[in-house]
């Protein structure tokens, strides 16, 4: 468990809260995540429809896999942003954001008005290193993930990628480097 | 997902899906394949006319936009080979390319049912670097069945915002074409016309038109009397 920082006691674990089943915690789960996600998803598209639209979806594809969620496999909030991840890789290659997740929970769209335009674009300012992590290629991302976020040994992760312990090292290396590139402001 | 007022955006998606937990997953129809075929329609390959509503510049071809892949060039986009079939530059859209490649095979992860098959024939419009900052690309697949050989796309391009900036119509044109045209309903009703663009060998013929957003009207190709060669296909609703 958490603590949580108003004083009134711990709060649940993300993971706890998609290990229950009850709407508030998904509730709570999406609170927790949504603006950074939204920032993050308008930060790569430029797009605040688009960012909008990925948002939805990916909450929607996380709802309805939540039972599938396994905590040993990925922290809760790198699966969120791998289902993220893998939406906003369609919408660069289709062109426009997939809405089957979200028609299979039957959920509406959600418009944006003005404000929330200005929202999105405010939020893409706040990106965080989490988000930056997205950024990399997905060789060096996985490394970092699986090594930093994860935990798990050079040798397990370069077993379970088929490449040498050398590569993966390689990998996490170049990855950290590319972060702090975009911490500094470069792409 | 509480019961604080719906405000904004991130307040409306929590009711949403507060909604449908409570409710769970539900099976929604999927268009099955042949619908998604007929409709969705959708061909091939270039020309380009271009701009027609804010004085940007007429479409070029065969390399003639700056900076963009000569027209016949095979790339590859998400594992996929892409053949450019025209390019074309306009102020609001910038540098485009129009592009032909096949479908894949589209279903749903959980049922596995198919709403698209793989190997029809595309046509898309993509930017890498349109004045807005923001790359853009996508397309469609499939076929007319009832304009034969000439086929509407359309694509929403984002401005500034978030906001749609124009709507890029464009699709195939048959060989006997010697212009097509797109009427808008706008207020005087407003007709834009252009000569079909001549893509790689075996590749076909093009147009592309870019339209504001929001208004509805007709594309439809002339032959070479000035008749109208087709029942002609609306455009999509704004």
């Amino acid at each position: 468990m958490e603590l949580s920082g108003n004083g009134h006691g711990p709060r649940p674990a993300d993971a706890e809260l998609l290990r229950r089943r009850d709407t508030d915690s998904f509730a709570e789960f999406y609170r927790r995540h949504a603006r950074p996600l939204a920032g993050w998803l308008m930060r790569v598209t430029g797009d605040a429809e688009a960012a909008a639209d990925l948002t939805a979806e990916t909450f929607a594809a996380a709802l309805v896999a939540r039972r599938r969620y396994r905590p040993d496999r990925a922290a809760p909030r790198t699966w969120l942003y791998g289902i993220a991840a893998h939406k906003l890789s369609d919408w660069r290659r289709r062109g426009y954001a997939e809405d089957g997740a979200r028609r299979r929970a039957g959920m509406e769209r959600v418009p944006l008005s003005e404000d929330d335009v200005h929202e999105f674009e405010r939020l893409a300012g706040e990106v965080t290193v989490m988000e930056l992590l997205e950024e990399l290629p997905g060789d060096q991302r996985d490394a970092v993930r699986a090594r930093l976020l994860d935990g798990r040994e050079y040798a397990e992760i370069a077993g379970a990628e088929g490449v040498s312990e050398a590569a993966v090292r390689q990998r996490v290396s170049r990855g950290l480097a590319g972060l702090r590139r975009r911490i500094g402001g470069e792409r | 997902m509480s019961e604080r007022a719906a405000g904004d955006f991130f307040d409306r998606l929590e009711l949403e899906l507060r909604a449908a937990a409570d409710r769970g997953p539900r099976r929604v129809p999927r268009p099955r394949p042949a619908f998604a075929v007929a409709v969705a329609a959708v061909a091939v390959a270039v020309v380009v006319a271009l701009a027609v509503l804010g004085g940007e510049r007429e479409p070029r071809v065969a390399g003639g936009a700056p900076g963009v892949p000569p027209v016949g060039t095979v790339i590859e986009r998400g594992g996929e080979k892409h053949t450019v079939v025209a390019t074309g530059t306009s102020g609001r859209v910038g540098r485009w390319q129009l592009e032909t490649y096949r479908s894949t095979r589209l279903a749903d992860p959980d049922t596995g049912e198919e709403y698209q098959p793989a190997g029809l024939r595309c046509l898309g419009v993509f930017s890498s670097d349109p004045p807005s900052g923001r790359p853009f690309g996508g397309g469609q697949c499939g076929e007319f069945p009832r304009t034969p050989g000439f086929s509407r796309v359309q694509h929403s391009v984002y401005g500034h915002g978030g906001h749609v900036a124009s709507v890029l119509v464009f699709g195939r044109v048959p060989d006997d074409a010697s212009k097509v045209k797109v009427v808008l309903r706008t207020k005087g009703g407003l007709w834009k016309g252009m000569k079909p663009l001549t893509g790689p060998p075996g590749q076909g013929d093009f147009y592309l038109f870019e339209i504001p957003p929001g208004v509805e009207g007709r594309v439809n190709w002339l032959d070479r009397d000035g008749n109208e060669g087709s029942r002609g296909i609306e455009l999509l609703p704004p």
